[in-house]
């Protein structure tokens, strides 16, 4: 892959950074050879000149003292007057200037006056041109023959009529300035060269190791060099940080998608995974199933231990849920108590067979904290989808409300979505639960019941009324929602405060006309746990009391036994200050959940409500039967009264009357009916 | 006398074994020991072998014994080419040294430029060996252009005033002819050049014929040993006797005069070495090449032994066997051997040397010229 480069980017690049300091100083390093090559040339000239006039006059001086030389010795022999002696004597000495010539690379011309008569030719050059040039009258002349030039200089050695021309080469200062210029030339080479191999040998120490790791970052993500130290350094270094952001990023990505707590998937990634499959389902023929699991109970467990036991419960279930599915399934922590599990390419059979497993394992599960050990229910909504074109949201309103059809069929049980499914298609038009009560409390759509409660001794029952007060919704059309219903949508949305002080408001108000009907009247309003810890709750009770003339004595607040426990705190100072003020409070659905005896005797309560679900059955099984007599007889041993929840029959009635419980609430005593 | 002997006794006994321990110093070079140059290659080689005796006697070369390899050129240049390139090569000799004849010389100087083998030219002279360049290659002779200037002075000294020129057709006959015209012309002799001739035919004659015609006073025949024996013939058979006749190389050896017998007389030559000659060691020279071979030694033999003298100076002075240093050390080296002088110039030719004229005078070789050596003084006809 090319290294992509803008032209407008080329002072960035690498090239022109390396050039960029070569070319100037190339560029100087060639003009400083040219300057000293002038001056070579220059001196080389200068010295030339200088050089062959010294040459020439020292040549002269030695032949002229040859020939002084050779005359001397013949005037001292005793035949110098023999013609012969001199012309042999004449000889000789023209042989010596001739060896002196050739030593000294001279040319030369010894000739008599007649310049025909050449004694001694030792040019290379004509000789009639040189003798010219050399009778010119200078002491040394320049003869130029062709590209060469020569200097000439001419003597004569009288005593013999000997003129003698001596011609000096002029390539002397030719060969040096042709040195000089042949150095320059080499010099501009090689810093030529050195150029060409210094950017080579920057391409391949710089560019090459920058290029290895920007090609291996584009091909593989990560630079992969080996090789010179320091650019194998950075590519480490950059792999490294590469690494750890990749990784960064792996847990960034796998937080986002993932619930810290349980480490399932979670909501929005689920969704994700759910939208995916609706895709694929949309262009190939196949179905998905996707659960809603609803944990019961698990606010027992997070109320009375704490959240760090709900926590630690929500885990291990977690973990139990997921060794029980397919390894492809998703299994997801979709908030608080709430699971998803998508089961990709398994229609609603299969898909019903591993939610009841799921099931069972969630109602075989036991959680041991501290000294004690909690069990779990799960309602599970199931639905099944293919390519009918339901988007993420639908899929979660049909599921969610299958989970609550199954939670309001009893809890622990598993809710099949079909298309006919008339509860479901009631909790689907319930879904919007905020809007609806929020719309229901403005439009003042809800509505005050009371259901009697009933002294099982008799004495009591005709002098005083007490009731109840349950609250019921209608909607829209006027049809009546049973609070299961909304109340845990408004439980969960946090409507609960302004529910039980609209209740508190409207009970009082209805007190008035109450009481006239029926002397003695009490009322029981349950507070929810929400609204327990509102520190408004108080005020406004007292404000409600005394605006609406209400003794206090005649209320009697319920709050569940788990609300209690796990405000403990709040719900003490609570029920002291109310009670200092004359009310009343009753301990409701006593039994359902973490029933301990030992929380009694920090509440000082008044009334404790056994839970239905030991009364449905009392007088028919035994161990309810103990158990309504355990509390009972506890609740008596610390001066609180009983009452009995769910009474629906004579049976039962007979059987508490026996069993001691003082009052009894169901539909044997009475059914609930319009508060006024 | 004794404790003298045995000193002596010891040294021998200490140096013989020292001498034989030592890696053998090989010298090698061709020599014409057949073929037209056969007479002269013998006096060559039996000069050679007397050196290396001697040498081995002094102790040979820096504590090496000294072993001159010698292989028949058959008087052929090519074959004497191949020869060194083996010696060279293949033998890996220490150092080279001459063969005879300028030819032989000429090529094989070229070898040992090559291979950068200090040559001593002992039996080449012809001018144009150093007119190369070359580095290598040290004359032992004066050149061919000076062979006849000692004669062309007798010539002006007795009045000659024309003299005519014959030359045989190689590279040492003409540069004597070249020579002695130019020296000629410096003693304002007339010469007059009749011309060159083939070795061993017999134009020589029809030149010498021309060389009479011309007018000339005297011959001047430039040549080897067969041709001035050839001319000398050819002078006779003409009838013409000029006043002076002057042949290179054939008067300056005895059998000459063997050959010729009363014939030889009269006729003059330069000669490079007599063993009358006042040089230091030449008598003893003689006398030692005449008792070993029982004949007497030529200036060609004087001029082998001369070189191998030369060469052990120069390995002396340079005290090594590198052939780079003794190559300077005989650039520069002015040293006396049976020969007399040594010494060249700039291009490796020799300049320190002195020939001499000799003639045959009745039956007798005599040293005429210069007068300062002269055993007789010259006879003219």
């Amino acid at each position: 892959m090319e290294i992509k480069q803008a032209p407008s980017q080329v002072t960035r690049s690498l090239y022109f950074r390396i050039l960029a300091p070569l070319v100037p100083i190339v560029i100087l390093m060639a003009l400083l050879g040219s300057a000293v090559f002038s001056l070579g040339l220059s001196t080389a000239r200068h010295y030339a000149d200088e050089r062959i006039q010294e040459d020439i006059g020292r040549d002269a001086r030695e032949i002229y003292n040859l020939c002084d030389s050779a005359l001397q010795s013949l005037l001292l022999e005793a035949d110098a007057s023999s013609a012969s002696v001199l012309r042999i004597r004449k000889g000789r000495t023209l042989g010596k200037i001739e060896e002196y010539a050739q030593q000294q690379n001279l040319q030369l011309l010894v000739y008599t006056s007649d310049a025909d008569d050449l004694l001694l030719n030792l040019s290379r050059l004509d000789p009639d041109t040189m003798i010219a040039a050399a009778h010119r009258g200078g002491e040394i002349e320049a003869v130029e023959q062709g590209e060469d030039t020569y200097y000439v200089r001419h003597f004569e050695f009288e005593p013999w009529g000997w003129n003698i021309v001596l011609i000096k080469d002029g390539k002397v200062y030719a060969d040096f300035a042709s040195n000089i210029k042949q150095s320059y030339y080499a010099i501009v080479g090689i810093l030529l060269l050195v150029s060409v191999v210094l950017v080579f040998y920057f391409r391949h120490i710089i560019h090459k190791p920058v290029r290895t790791i920007i090609e291996s970052i584009q091909a593989n993500g990560l630079p992969e060099y080996r090789g010179i130290y320091e650019f194998e350094f950075l590519s480490d270094t950059i792999r490294e940080a590469a690494q750890k952001e990749q990784q960064k990023q792996q847990q960034i990505s796998y937080q986002a998608s993932h619930d810290a707590l349980t480490g399932l998937v979670n909501r929005r990634e689920f969704e994700r995974r759910l939208g995916m499959a609706l895709d694929e389902a949309q262009f190939k023929p196949t179905i998905h199933s996707m659960l809603y699991l609803d944990l019961d109970q698990f606010k027992i467990v997070n109320d009375t231990c704490g959240h760090n036991a709900g926590d630690a419960l929500l885990q291990q279930l977690a973990a139990t849920l997921q060794a029980k599915l397919r390894q492809n399934d998703i299994l997801a922590r979709l908030g608080g108590d709430e699971f998803g599990v998508l089961l990709e390419h398994c229609p609603g059979e299969p898909a019903l067979r591993i939610a009841e497993t799921l099931r069972l394992a969630v109602a075989s599960f036991r959680f041991p904290w501290r000294d004690k050990t909690f069990s779990v229910g799960v309602s599970i909504g199931l639905a099944t989808f293919g390519g009918e074109g339901m988007s993420v949201g639908d899929v979660f309103s049909i599921v969610d409300g299958a989970c609550y059809v199954a939670k309001d069929l009893g809890r622990n049980r598993i809710h099949v979505y079909s298309p006919d499914d008339t509860e479901l298609a009631e909790r689907t038009g319930q879904m919007n639960w905020v809007g609806r009560i929020t719309q229901a409390l403005e439009e003042n759509r809800m509505r005050l019941y009371r259901q009697a409660i009933v002294a099982l001794d008799g004495e009591t029952g005709r002098t005083e009324r007490h009731y109840e007060v349950l609250l019921r919704m209608q909607d829209e059309t006027g049809r009546q929602i049973s609070p299961a219903a909304f109340i845990p949508a408004a439980e969960r949305y946090n409507l609960m405060p302004t529910i039980d002080f609209w209740v508190i408001r409207n009970a009082f108000e209805s007190y008035a006309g109450l009481s006239r009907q029926s002397q003695g009247c009490h009322l029981s309003i349950n507070l929810s746990g929400a609204t327990l810890g509102d520190e408004r709750l108080l005020p406004y009770i007292r404000e409600q009391l005394q605006r609406f003339a209400v003794p206090p004595t005649a209320i009697c607040f319920e709050i569940t036994e788990t609300t209690a426990i796990a405000k403990l705190a709040s719900a003490t100072v609570l029920i002291q200050e109310l009670k200092q003020l004359g009310c009343r409070f009753a301990l409701d659905d006593f039994g359902s959940g973490m029933s301990s005896f030992g929380y009694l005797k920090n509440l000082p309560i008044d009334f404790i409500k056994i839970d239905g679900a030991f009364v449905r059955d009392v007088d028919s099984d035994p161990i309810d039967r103990a158990m309504v007599e355990a509390i009972n007889n506890i609740g008596h041993v610390m001066g609180i009264k009983t009452i009995a929840e769910f009474v629906e029959t004579e049976a039962i009635a007979a059987v508490l009357r026996d069993l001691g419980v003082d009052y009894a609430q169901g539909y044997y005593v009475g059914r609930p009916e319009p508060l006024v | 006398m004794c404790s003298r002997l045995r000193k002596a006794l010891a040294c021998v006994c200490l140096f013989v074994p020292l001498l034989s321990q030592a890696a053998e110093l090989r010298l090698g070079l061709s020599m014409s020991l057949s073929g037209k140059y056969a007479e002269l290659g013998a006096m060559n080689e039996k000069a050679y072998r007397l050196w290396e005796r001697d040498v081995n006697r002094r102790g040979g070369l820096l504590g090496h014994a000294v072993k001159v390899l010698i292989v028949d050129d058959q008087s052929d240049p090519v074959r004497a080419r191949q020869i060194y390139e083996d010696l060279i090569l293949k033998q890996k000799v220490d150092f080279v040294l001459g063969p005879y004849s300028s030819e032989i010389t000429e090529a094989v100087s070229n070898v040992a430029e090559q291979h950068r083998y200090p040559l001593l030219s002992s039996g080449g002279s012809a001018d144009s060996m150093w007119q190369k360049g070359r580095k290598y290659l040290f004359g032992v002779y004066i050149t061919s252009s000076k062979y006849a200037i000692g004669m062309l002075e007798l010539f002006v000294k007795s009045g000659i005033g024309k003299v005519a020129i014959v030359a045989a057709d190689d590279n040492f006959s003409r540069a004597i002819e070249v020579g002695a015209k130019d020296w000629a012309k410096r003693f304002e002799l007339d010469v007059i050049s009749a011309g060159t001739f083939k070795k061993g035919s017999d134009e020589i004659e029809a030149r010498i014929r021309a060389a009479q015609a011309s007018g000339a006073e005297a011959l001047l025949v430039a040549g080897h040993f067969e041709d001035s024996v050839n001319a000398r013939r050819a002078l006779k058979k003409t009838g013409w006797t000029p006043k002076a006749f002057y042949a290179t190389v054939g008067p300056a050896i005895q059998k000459y005069a063997d050959t010729l017998k009363s014939d030889a007389d009269y006729g003059f030559s330069s000669s490079q070495w007599e063993p009358s000659l006042p040089f230091p060691g030449t008598r003893e020279f003689a006398k030692a090449f005449a008792e070993t071979y029982g004949i007497q030694p030529s200036y060609h033999a004087a001029s082998a032994y001369a070189a191998g003298q030369i060469m052990e100076a120069a390995v002396r002075k340079s005290q090594s066997l590198d052939r780079e240093k003794v190559r300077d050390t005989l650039s520069s080296l002015d040293t006396m051997t049976v020969m007399g002088r040594y010494g060249v110039d700039r291009d490796g030719k020799q300049v320190r040397h002195l020939a001499v004229i000799v003639q045959w005078q009745e039956g007798r070789k005599e040293v005429v010229a210069p007068p300062e050596l002269a055993t007789a003084k010259p006879l003219w006809r």
